[in-house]
């Protein structure tokens, strides 16, 4: 590795340090397993070919993490089966208790109604709102075309308003609607 | 007839992913900024945590990679011999690849192809499944680059176990390497002994898993892969593998290995501590020793990726046939029945009479949507319960105008699986009741808490479910908090609902812990419920739990008298089934049966909220009890009808009129769906091979009844009667297509199709995913939740795992 690549490897770091562990923590639901995985995705940036990876940059570290993180979750699901009781509880990829204290009223009905959504609409406004990434670069993490990337922003916006509304008090839900066929 | 709100464009738009067309409509410009709107809202939700950095431990290990990346390249260790590596790489876009083979061993490599027919779907998370075929006697090994195969990571065929890695004390502490044995297995190859795990002493391998071998006729095997984490490093499991000699074999492996190869076990990073350093002999998916495969035998390898294909890039072959295949179903703790599906009935004497108690329930359709999109597999066909996954869904129809506690809609249009049948639709909707009208409520949960429900989605999702139904409560509404693990007891005593300080505390106070001992704690439930009971009130006991009633009484035919016992007394139960592992679904199920309740499966807040709060109260505001359907069939009309699902709902005809039989309730603005696949006079009954009768009775002229089809009887009592009221309602079917039909019987239509195929039901006809996704998605509707959205993906989800 020469000094440039090492100068662009501590560049990523020093930008996406802190974006990759918030986004392993949530995939994750584990900030310590975050870590884990962030130091290994910017090991894998230095054995990487840079004149390839530089220019997919963010979304090749995302799917690196997402990837890292996936495996630790299908890991961790089979150990919880057989010694649930070794393992710390851990809150789920949802709403994150720390940062529902963190945010305000409109804020936390935001991120809970968010908890709730399907996980991979869930993944994408994360990766949408949260990261910034385009809908190009959040099909290429999430391994999915960019049509399937709108399409899954489009549905989790859309349940979202709805569970957001579902919040307020006067909304009724779906099955007291009973409107006229 | 789409919504014009479904196009992701106005999504694209909002967001400015795309421009906007100038000229757009009013109500797409309004559209497009409640997007904007929402998505401002949630930028701005988020933008208030803060960014993390990497700890000073993992800041310290990455930069001594850096500093090791600026030396020489390390000269790698020689692994086991391979045949060819790479195999993998682009395997998404290979259709078929016919492999170089003049690589490696030197073994007799001709004629081996691999190819992958139907890796469809890149977004399942790097699932992929693999079979191979011998043309003749062949060689194959696996192994996956991210845990390969350590020197002496032996698997240890026939025994399974790990921890044996025989060149351990090489790499420091490594742990030793998993076996991933094969073992032999009984007659269902079956699943090997779980091993444990070893978190800090280094020795750390852990077993591997096994498969089973099978000399003849069809095995399966089940193999999991466990790592171990720590100071010392661990070693990596086994994968297991099925295999017989002739016919069909599969097996399963995960990768969730975790041990390191030796070459890459490094002290400070990876998940070893100080000591440590994976283990080796770890291996990956496909672990298993070299296999003698004689001619014609399949040999079907399930795994699941950690990452990307690419992860599975080291693959030796000898030689063999290399096939996607993925129709493996993963054994489960977890008990759910077996469902002998209803038949086609002839309509005559008492078989003109079908007699069910309805059944609003809808867990079934949660536990299979976390089998396919979360756990990426089937579900169990005992758990495809059609009127529970018809039933999830909320349909748009009127409640009733007069007194009844509900209104019948009945419609019928040709069935979309076999276009010569007539479906029939009867739909219940209870009576709306607002919530300032809703009696007051007497509530005590019975809450587990033992060791078992100590998971994030069991334990913390109960406490959020409750927190989620306190926040409906007032002052007239009741509280009680119970728990039950190795000991019962009140936490928190009856308590009015708009004391939510004190509700919230209690619920933040619980733990889990101990064994479960259900029998007790029912008990102590349904006293504090009858010591506040409310006359004419909502008296409920809910219960909380994933089900796994481990000590004590753990009769269900006990427990489930204790609660009928009970319903008798006015107080209800409500089962809400939490988390996976071990719930046992049919306890719950006919629990809530008989204690005149009803059962709900959460996996999420969103179903928590769907289940206790988006319904009101109406889940837990009975209007109307033991309801029964019956329903006649006229036989000039219909020449066999079959109902679809229900199945354990079924009653005896003299039952409908027996007020001593319990059956199901209706909740205020509940809606309770049934459908009937009707053989029209004059068609082929399917598996009928019986003659004509001769004997029937011929009846006089029945004058303008002659034209109906069937009539539905209803039975129910109210709340608190011991008196059933009757009610009747004709039908004479049209004669309608199915494209002709309401939205809300086309999408009932596609989920029971859908059930068909999931269950794979000998009725299924021309039923296909195709058809249902297309159905389904012509049938959205309004589906302000989502639902019916979501159900399109369990259907992409499904047919691209069942071939």
């Amino acid at each position: 590795m020469d000094a440039e690549k090492e100068r662009w490897v501590r560049g990523c770091l020093e930008r996406f340090e802190g974006p990759l562990l918030l986004y392993a923590g949530r995939l994750l639901g584990d900030p310590h397993g975050a870590q884990d995985v962030v130091q290994e995705a910017f090991v894998r940036l230095l054995s990487s070919d840079r004149a390839v990876v530089a220019p997919r940059l963010p979304a090749w570290l995302y799917a690196v993490c997402r990837n890292l993180c996936m495996d630790r979750r299908r890991r961790e699901r089979v150990m919880e089966r057989t010694n649930a009781a070794a393992l710390d509880l851990r809150s789920g990829p949802g709403a994150d208790p720390a940062d529902l204290a963190a945010a305000g009223d409109a804020a936390a009905a935001a991120l809970r109604a968010l908890g709730g959504l399907p996980e991979r609409q869930r993944e994408a406004l994360l990766l949408r709102f949260l990261h910034g990434l385009s809908y190009r670069e959040i099909a290429e993490v999430m391994d999915i075309t960019s049509n399937h990337a709108g399409v899954l922003l489009h549905a989790g916006l859309r349940a979202l308003r709805f569970r957001m509304g579902v919040d307020a008090p006067a909304a009724a839900g779906p099955l007291l609607r009973g409107a006229a066929r | 007839m789409s919504d014009r709100r479904d196009d992701p464009r106005l999504t694209a738009w909002a967001l400015g992913e795309r421009e906007a067309p100038d000229a757009l409509g009013e109500e797409e410009r309004a559209e497009v900024d409640a997007i904007r709107a929402a998505a401002a809202e949630v930028e701005a939700a988020l933008a208030a945590a803060p960014l993390p950095s990497l700890d000073p431990a993992h800041r310290e290990s990455l930069e001594e990679a850096i500093r090791e990346a600026r030396g020489p390249a390390p000269v790698p260790v020689a692994a086991e011999p391979r045949a060819f590596t790479g195999l993998w790489v682009g395997l998404p876009a290979a259709a078929v690849l016919v492999l170089g083979l003049a690589v490696g061993t030197g073994a007799n490599l001709d004629g081996l192809t691999v190819s992958y027919p139907s890796y469809s779907d890149p977004g399942l998370d790097g699932h992929l499944e693999v079979r191979f075929r011998a043309a003749e006697n062949a060689e194959v090994r696996f192994q996956s680059s991210s845990m390969p195969l350590a020197n002496g990571g032996a698997y240890n065929a026939g025994e399974g176990k790990g921890g044996q890695q025989p060149n351990s004390s090489v790499y420091g502490f490594g742990g030793g390497g998993g076996g991933g044995s094969h073992q032999y297995a009984g007659n269902t190859g079956g699943t090997g002994p779980y091993p444990s795990y070893s978190t800090w002493n280094g020795t750390g391998g852990v077993g591997g898993a096994t498969g089973g071998i099978r000399p003849s006729s069809a095995a399966t095997g089940n193999g999991n892969l466990f790592y171990s984490k720590g100071v010392a490093g661990g070693g990596g499991g086994g994968g297991g593998i099925a295999l017989k000699s002739a016919g069909e074999i599969r097996a399963r492996g995960q990768i969730i290995a975790g041990g390191r190869n030796p070459e890459e076990a490094k002290p400070p990073y990876y998940y070893g501590g100080a000591g440590g350093g994976g283990g080796g002999g770890s291996v990956g998916d496909f672990a298993f020793d070299t296999l003698a495969i004689g001619p014609d035998v399949h040999v079907t390898v399930v795994g699941s990726l950690p990452a990307t294909l690419n992860s599975l890039r080291d693959v030796t072959v000898n030689h063999g046939v290399v096939i996607v295949d993925n129709t493996f179903q993963e054994p489960s703790t977890e008990s759910y029945g077996v469902i002998v599906e209803n038949a086609f009935v002839r309509p005559r004497g008492d078989a003109a009479l079908s007699t069910f108690s309805i059944d609003v329930d809808t867990a079934a359709y949660s536990i299979l949507r976390r089998c396919l999109m979360e756990q990426n597999r089937l579900p169990p066909p005992g758990v495809v319960r059609l009127e529970e996954m018809v039933n999830y869904f909320p349909y748009a129809l009127n409640g009733p105008a007069g007194p009844e506690p509900f209104a019948v809609t009945v419609e019928g249009a040709s069935a979309p699986w076999r276009p010569a049948h007539r479906l029939v639709r009867i739909a219940l909707k209870g009576r709306i009741v607002e919530e300032a009208e809703r009696p007051a409520a007497n509530l005590v949960f019975l809450l587990d808490v033992s060791g078992s429900m100590n998971q994030p989605n069991k334990l913390p999702l109960v406490k959020q479910s409750i927190a989620l139904l306190a926040g409906r409560l007032g002052a007239r509404d009741r509280v009680a908090l119970v728990v039950y693990a190795g000991n019962s007891g009140l936490v928190l005593p009856s308590t009015p609902g708009d004391r939510r300080d004190e509700i919230l505390a209690a619920l933040e106070r619980l733990e889990a812990g101990g064994s479960t001992n259900g029998g007790a704690g029912i008990e102590l439930a349904y006293q504090v419920a009858a010591e506040n009971l409310v006359p004419g009130g909502i008296n409920r006991v809910v219960l909380a739990t994933d089900g796994d009633f481990n000590v004590g009484v753990t009769d269900q035919g006990s427990l489930v008298r204790l609660v009928e016992e009970k319903a008798k007394s006015k107080v209800f139960l409500t089962a809400l089934g939490y988390g996976m592992d071990n719930l046992k679904d049919t306890t719950l199920e006919s629990l809530a049966d008989r204690g005149n309740g009803n059962y709900g499966y959460i996996d999420s807040v969103a179903e928590a909220r769907k289940v206790l709060v988006d319904m009101g109260m109406s889940t837990l505001h009975c209007i109307a009890k033991d309801v029964k359907i019956q329903v006649e069939f006229n036989p000039a009309k219909v020449a066999a009808y079959r109902l679809l699902g229900y199945e354990n709902r079924m009653l005896a005809a003299q039952d409908f009129q027996d007020d001593a039989k319990v059956a199901g309730e209706i909740g205020a603005g509940h809606s309770v769906t049934a459908l009937y696949e009707v053989v029209p006079a004059g068609t082929a009954v399917p598996g009928a091979g019986v003659d004509e009768l001769k004997y029937q009775p011929v009846v006089g002229d029945p004058g303008a009844a002659g034209e109906e089809t069937l009539t539905v009887k209803l039975r129910w009592k109210e709340p608190e009667g011991d008196v059933s009221t009757p009610m009747a309602v004709a039908f004479a079917d049209g004669g309608g297509a199915f494209d002709g039909a309401s939205e809300d019987f086309r999408f009932a239509a596609a989920v029971a199709e859908f059930g068909m195929l999931l269950r794979d039901s000998e009725h299924r006809g021309e039923a296909s995913f195709a058809a249902v996704r297309e159905i389904a998605a012509g049938a959205l509707g309004d589906d302000p939740g989502g639902w019916r959205h979501e159900f399109l993906g369990l259907v992409d989800r499904a047919a691209g795992l069942k071939r």
